[in-house]
This record gives C-alpha cells, sequence and structure tokens, in this order.
C-alpha cells in the first residue's frame, strides 16, 4: 500500500506542477550588442534615419515617397551599401582608425511634419532638447543647389559621442532626408565630402526614373528598382557581338542586352551597363556579383586571386566568375572602368550554360574598345 | 485495507477506469483536432492538451467554467491507474517481464510527454550568411529587456517576460535603479506613424519614439503563421520622481536609449531570448532542388560553431540531421531573404530520450511476451505430436 500512496503522491504532484511553467525577471551579462542599425542585414533604423520608426516597421505601413527622384554622385572613398525598403541610398563613410559613419537616404511623401519636426527628431536622437520655431534659422544653413533648397544641419550630443549632419530636401511632394551618423570626430573630417557631395544632388531625369526590372543595377539589391540610378553617359565602349547571340532591345538602363542560347534549351542573359564612378570599387563590385549567386564576399587580401585580370587595347578589364555551390546560376562578369565611369559585362546563366559559353565570352570581351569619335 | 481508502483503491486499479480515460482521450483528440481550424496548434495544445481542465464561458456571461478534462488529467489519472494497477495485479516475475517491460515502456513514454509539456522550449534563430548569433529567439514569448550599455565591452540585461507586464505586475529589480511599472498593454497590436493616423488618441509615452506613435490593439491571433506582436507603455520611477513612459513593442525594431543616474539605458521589447553557450556563423546556406525542375531536393545550413575559449568546429545541419549541442538541437527549419538567410529551430528538451527509451522497452516487451506464447505453443505442439498414435483419434 505504500508504494500505492507513493504513486498518488507522485501523480498528483505531476498534475499541478503541470499548471505551472516558470516566469521570472532575470538578469544577465552578454558581449556588447550593436543596435540593428548598425547591422549590416538590418533593414533600416528609420528612428535614426528617417521619420519613420523602428526598422521592423519598414516591413509595415510606411509609405516612402514615389514619384520623380534625386540623384547624387558619392565620393570614391565612401562605399555603397544594399538600399533597403525605406533607403533610397546608403554609404558607408571611412572615418579614422577604421570607424565607419552611416550615412541614409531616404524620402517620404508630404513635408513629414515640417521643418522645425524633422530637425527637433535629429536633435531628440542626440539627447538635444527641441528648438523652438523663432531658434530654428539660427540653427540650419539652407542653401539652394541646383534647383532646390537643401537644409544642413550639424547637432552633436554632448560629449561627442553621437553626432548627426544631415540635409533635409523638398523635392516635388516628398521630402528626402540625407543624414550621416558617427562620431563627432568621424563627422569633422566627413563633413567637408559631405558638403561636396550634397553639391552633386539633383533631380533625375524620367529616362532615369524608369528603370528595367530586369536591369542588373550594380548600386544595391532589389529595392534599388525604386531609386533613379544614373546612369553613364559621356565616352562609351564598342564591341562585337558573336552572330549566335540574339540581341535584345537595350533599356534604360542597359547599354546592351543578348541572350545566350545553351545545350539544353536554357538561356543566358548578357547585360551591358555604365554608370558614373567606380560604384564602389572594384572589391564592393566583385562581392555584389558573388552575393547573388550565394557565395561569401572576399576580402581585399583574397580580391587579387579571384578575379583576372586582362589588357585589351587600352582598357583594364576585370574578369570575375562566379557559380553558386549548387551550379544553378553563375555569374561570368567584365568590370571595365572608362573614364570618370564603369562598364559591366555581365553573363548570368546555369553553371552549364556558362561554361559552355565561356570562351566564347572570353573572345566576345576582346573585341571591346572605346567607341570611335 | 477497508473504507474509503480502499474505494479510492478501487477506482485507481480499475480496467474500467482505464476504458473510461481511453475515450476520454479519444474525444479530446478528436475535439482539439477540430478546434485547431480556431485556436491554431499552439492554442489547442494550451488549451486542450497543456492543461488540467477545459473552460468554457456560459453562453451570454463572461463566467468561465470547467466542462471536460485536460489532457494533463486525462494522462495523469491514465499514468497513475496503470501504476496502480501494476502494483496491484501483477507480480515480478520471468513469465511476466514482458508486460512489465511493455507497460514500464508506457509509462515512460506518459511521463515523457508530460516531461517534454514541461520542459520542452522552442526558439529560432535566422542567421545571414556570414552572420554570427549567440542566442535564439522565441517563437511565441517576448520580454522586455532593460540594457545597461554603460560598458563598452558588455551589456547588462535585466529580462522581463511578457506574462509580468501582462498581469500588470511593478518589477523593482535589485539590478535596476528605478521601478518599472506597466501602464497599457496590448497582447497584439499593430503601430502606425502618427502623422498617418488621424485622430488616433494621445499617447501614454512620453519618452522616446512612442509619442510619434499611434497604437492600435488588434483581435489576438492563433495562426500558426502569424505572431501576436505586443506593445506596452512602461513608466520607470526612479526615487526622485517618474523618469517618464516609454512604449515598446518588438515592432519598433530596435531598442530606446535613454541615460539615467549617469549610465546609458536602453529599453525594448523584443522576441524572448535565450543565449547559448557558444555562438554560431553562418557559412553556407544551401537549397539544392532536382536538376531541371524547381522541387527542392535539400535544405542545408553550414555553421561554424565559436566556442567561448575560441575554438570552433564545423557543422552541417540539414533536413533529419540536426546538430545537437549543450542540451540544445539545432535543426534546419526555414530559410528566407531569397536564400540568403537560413532559419534554424533550436529546441531544449532534457527528456528528448524518454520516448526512445520507451518504444525500445515497449518493443522488446512485445517480443518477449508474444515469443513466451510461441515458445509454449510450439512445446504444446511437439508434446501433441510425440503422443502415442492409439492416443490419437
Amino acid at each position: 500500500m505504500d508504494s500505492f500512496r507513493k504513486v498518488v503522491t507522485f501523480g498528483s504532484l505531476a498534475l499541478i506542477l503541470a499548471g505551472c511553467r516558470e516566469s521570472k525577471v532575470s538578469f544577465y551579462r552578454v558581449p556588447k550588442e550593436q543596435d540593428p542599425t548598425l547591422a549590416a542585414s538590418a533593414p533600416d533604423n528609420s528612428a535614426q534615419a528617417g521619420p519613420a520608426a523602428g526598422g521592423s516597421m519598414s516591413d509595415t505601413a510606411v509609405p516612402t515617397a514615389a514619384g520623380p527622384s534625386l540623384t547624387w554622385s558619392a565620393p570614391a572613398t565612401w562605399t555603397a551599401k544594399p538600399a533597403t525598403a525605406m533607403r533610397k541610398g546608403s554609404y558607408a563613410v571611412p572615418g579614422a582608425g577604421g570607424e565607419a559613419g552611416d550615412l541614409s537616404i531616404t524620402a517620404f511623401p508630404g513635408a513629414v511634419g515640417g521643418l522645425i519636426a524633422n530637425v527637433n527628431r535629429w536633435r531628440g536622437q542626440v539627447q538635444l532638447p527641441p528648438l523652438a520655431d523663432a531658434d530654428l534659422a539660427a540653427a540650419v544653413t539652407t542653401v539652394p543647389e541646383n534647383g532646390l533648397q537643401v537644409t544642413v544641419v550639424d547637432f552633436s550630443a554632448p560629449g561627442g559621442a553621437k553626432r548627426i549632419l544631415g540635409a533635409i530636401v523638398p523635392f516635388g511632394d516628398s521630402c528626402w532626408f540625407f543624414k550621416l551618423t558617427g562620431s563627432s570626430a568621424l563627422i569633422t573630417s566627413a563633413k567637408p565630402g559631405f558638403l561636396d557631395f550634397l553639391k552633386t544632388i539633383k533631380a533625375s531625369g524620367q529616362a532615369a526614373a524608369e528603370p528595367s526590372s530586369a536591369a542588373p543595377a550594380p548600386a544595391g539589391g532589389a529595392a534599388m528598382a525604386d531609386t533613379a540610378v544614373p546612369t553613364s553617359s559621356g565616352a562609351g565602349l564598342a564591341w562585337t557581338a558573336p552572330s549566335g547571340w540574339t540581341a535584345k532591345p537595350a533599356s534604360a538602363m542597359r547599354k546592351g542586352s543578348y541572350a545566350l542560347a545553351g545545350a539544353g534549351g536554357d538561356a543566358g542573359d548578357l547585360s551591358i551597363t555604365a554608370f558614373p564612378g567606380d560604384v564602389g570599387g572594384l572589391l564592393a563590385n566583385v562581392n555584389r556579383w558573388r552575393g547573388q549567386v550565394q557565395l561569401p564576399p572576399l576580402g581585399d587580401a583574397e580580391l587579387a586571386g579571384a578575379v583576372t585580370s586582362l589588357s585589351q587595347g587600352g582598357l583594364q578589364l576585370t574578369l570575375v566568375d562566379a557559380a553558386s555551390p549548387d551550379g544553378s546560376k553563375r555569374i561570368l562578369g567584365a568590370i571595365v572602368p572608362l573614364g570618370d565611369s564603369t562598364w559591366f559585362f555581365k553573363l548570368t546563366g546555369t553553371d552549364a550554360l556558362v561554361a559552355s559559353s565561356k570562351p566564347a565570352f572570353v573572345a566576345f570581351l576582346r573585341t571591346v574598345r572605346p567607341a570611335g569619335p | 485495507m477497508s473504507g474509503a481508502l480502499g474505494l479510492i483503491r478501487d477506482f485507481f486499479v480499475s480496467l474500467k477506469l482505464t476504458v473510461a480515460l481511453l475515450a476520454l482521450g479519444i474525444v479530446l483528440i478528436f475535439w482539439a483536432t477540430l478546434a485547431q481550424t480556431d485556436l491554431g496548434v499552439w492554442g489547442v495544445h494550451e488549451k486542450f492538451f497543456h492543461s488540467i481542465l477545459i473552460f468554457a464561458a456560459i453562453p451570454g456571461t463572461a463566467l468561465q467554467v470547467p466542462i471536460f478534462p485536460g489532457g494533463y488529467l486525462i494522462g495523469g489519472f491514465l499514468l497513475v491507474n496503470l501504476v496502480a494497477a501494476h502494483l496491484s495485479r501483477f507480480r515480478l516475475g520471468w513469465k511476466k517481464a514482458g508486460i512489465w517491460l511493455t507497460h514500464t515502456g508506457l509509462i515512460l513514454l506518459l511521463l515523457g510527454e508530460l516531461l517534454s509539456g514541461l520542459w520542452q522550449e522552442d526558439f529560432d534563430t535566422s542567421l545571414d550568411g556570414g552572420q554570427t548569433k549567440n542566442y535564439a529567439e522565441s517563437e511565441r514569448y517576448n520580454e522586455v529587456a532593460i540594457t545597461d550599455a554603460t560598458d563598452p565591452k558588455f551589456d547588462d540585461v535585466v529580462a522581463i517576460p511578457e506574462s509580468v507586464i501582462a498581469a500588470n505586475e511593478a518589477v523593482q529589480h535589485p539590478r535596476l535603479p528605478f521601478r518599472v511599472v506597466p501602464r497599457l498593454y496590448y497582447p497584439n497590436a499593430s503601430l502606425e506613424m502618427r502623422r498617418d493616423a488621424a485622430g488616433a488618441p494621445p499617447s501614454p509615452a512620453t519618452q522616446g519614439m512612442g509619442s510619434q506613435i499611434s497604437v492600435t490593439p488588434l483581435a489576438i491571433t492563433s495562426k500558426e503563421e502569424e505572431r501576436n506582436i505586443p506593445a506596452a507603455s512602461l513608466e520607470l520611477i526612479a526615487p526622485e520622481g517618474s523618469l517618464g513612459t516609454w512604449l515598446v513593442s518588438p515592432d519598433l525594431g530596435m531598442p530606446q536609449h535613454f541615460s539615467y543616474g549617469g549610465r546609458d539605458w536602453k529599453i525594448s521589447m523584443r522576441f524572448q531570448r535565450r543565449y547559448l553557450p557558444f555562438s554560431l556563423t553562418l557559412l553556407k546556406f544551401s537549397h539544392d532542388i532536382y536538376p531541371g525542375t524547381d522541387i527542392p531536393k535539400n535544405f542545408s545550413s553550414k555553421v561554424r560553431v565559436n566556442a567561448a575559449d575560441g575554438s570552433g568546429r564545423e557543422v552541417l545541419i540539414y533536413m533529419n540531421n540536426p546538430m545537437r549541442s549543450a542540451g540544445l538541437t539545432f535543426y534546419q527549419k526555414s530559410f528566407a531573404n531569397e536564400d540568403r538567410t537560413t532559419v534554424l529551430q533550436v529546441v531544449r528538451n532534457p527528456s528528448w530520450l524518454m520516448p526512445y527509451i520507451a518504444c525500445t522497452m515497449m518493443a522488446l516487451g512485445l517480443v518477449l511476451q508474444f515469443g513466451q506464447h510461441l515458445a509454449a505453443f510450439g512445446r504444446r505442439r511437439r508434446g501433441a505430436a510425440a503422443a502415442p498414435a492409439e492416443a490419437r483419434p
């Protein structure tokens, strides 16, 4: 009977235990964590980057401005980061000692509460008290640039740990925000470059406002389709395509476009695009293509081993060949600096198709030359 | 053995009780299966199986009354019934070894389910290519994290479970120089920029980004593919007075900073975290398809497990091949972001071996039991065959 009592006791205890799940306040120490805003993979942190609320709110109901866009040219030393649903543009701005400031470019419909509200939101982010209307004029500088009214602000947190250098640009029915965040020292060193950068902001032409969705815009991911990417004008390149390739109509984004037929009926896509500047530099361009086939980014030291350089008619071609680990996608491309722009020849297809087309593609690259006058 | 105790014993050892409990179990499972349409799998778990009694409201009132035994009650009684019947009916001996093994296995199986219900914790961790994380996040639970971020090397975190906020309990933690007092709590809510929400009531938040945001309570969802996103207003009260009220919600996506007492603080509501004793780096996620089709063949994540001492090892996690480490099991669960992000399910279940042991015992017990019968049958047949011919009809 003893054992029977034990069973009943145990059973009741189990039933009582079953009713409660521990929920109590806990304390722990963890290695320093960065806020999602600084993590490369996080969506925009708009409380700092723009007028909207938090990072994950970018998935919800915050409309970003559509319609006509602004364009700009970033200095070569800035590294373009992938744009997000919230950001029209995103750059890492280098400072001394490896520190990097974050430049976000966002746009929102309407006046976003008006200038004083926008200025005070940024002040709040660096723990400064809000300004009264009467003090606003003294705290900001408004300069006309390319027909736009650019209002520049520079606020530093007490102690200098954080500083915001920003520009607010009303444009059409929306308001654009260019916001550089970093330490006070970083902003001091980056300020001349930022002010020069503001001078390059201008309204985009219609052509750039309708990018082809298939166009492989070098600067960023799919969300960049919303952004007006200036394509390069000026001196161009010429080439001779093999007769087996089918020319496709060029688009606003593409200087040239071909379909390559593979053995099993699959088709490869060759796009030829050009963009002003160095589009983030060779490493960034190579790593963007690697990212498109699910390869990890390379470091500076690994770059030389991963690409092949070709000299061709006074041009320096950098050949990149990157295949996804499962062979489903492969990019064979060439990056060609020309004057103050960069040209991209990019063949995309399955591993098998690209492998069979590689000799023809390399021969095709041999025909690439500066376009005659 | 007489009187009340005898009656109780007779009740618990009764085979009729076993049959009644099994019948109740069948009804419970059928009912829960139907209810899954409205409640979702987690809701059904909590209401029907991880409960002692199932409650329902009397129509027209808010009064909740028990209407049916829950899974823990039926399972618990079944367990007691099985053990009690066993102890009172069966005697130890070789002949009954098969039955003993089978029943012990069954008892272990019931206990294993009970312990899983009590102990099992499910978390997710999502990793982008190259990203390193040292924590996993709950699929269902949330917490308020108040972090002392003053030190440049580490964060001191006080984590308050959502249930404490939901119960409207003020928290005075020895690690916090202020009290945390919930002022408002919605178990599911949507956030909107105040400028987009004309006519929204005034915000209770006086600090942080909450004053720019309007909160609309939503009905609690129990759909499997959805998650409740709570929102709360928390007032922080220091000895010298209120520091203000903050709006927190996992939907804000980032902590809000403030300074108090010469220290830097962060406050956020986030998916409940479980920190791992190591960190994980996603080296590569692969989504293989059968050539020439879109049919998935395999999903796998190559991860590096980075130990605290700096050592590490590479592990390939793929479907049906989880990684087990430090009492946690990592399963390949999902992927996102055009195959660039992997989602691993992290399960802690100290009793995960019990069903395996139980099933092995039951299988052995049945083999033993039926083997003994077969041997006895064989012996009888041989005995009959060896009998003298004249004895046959």
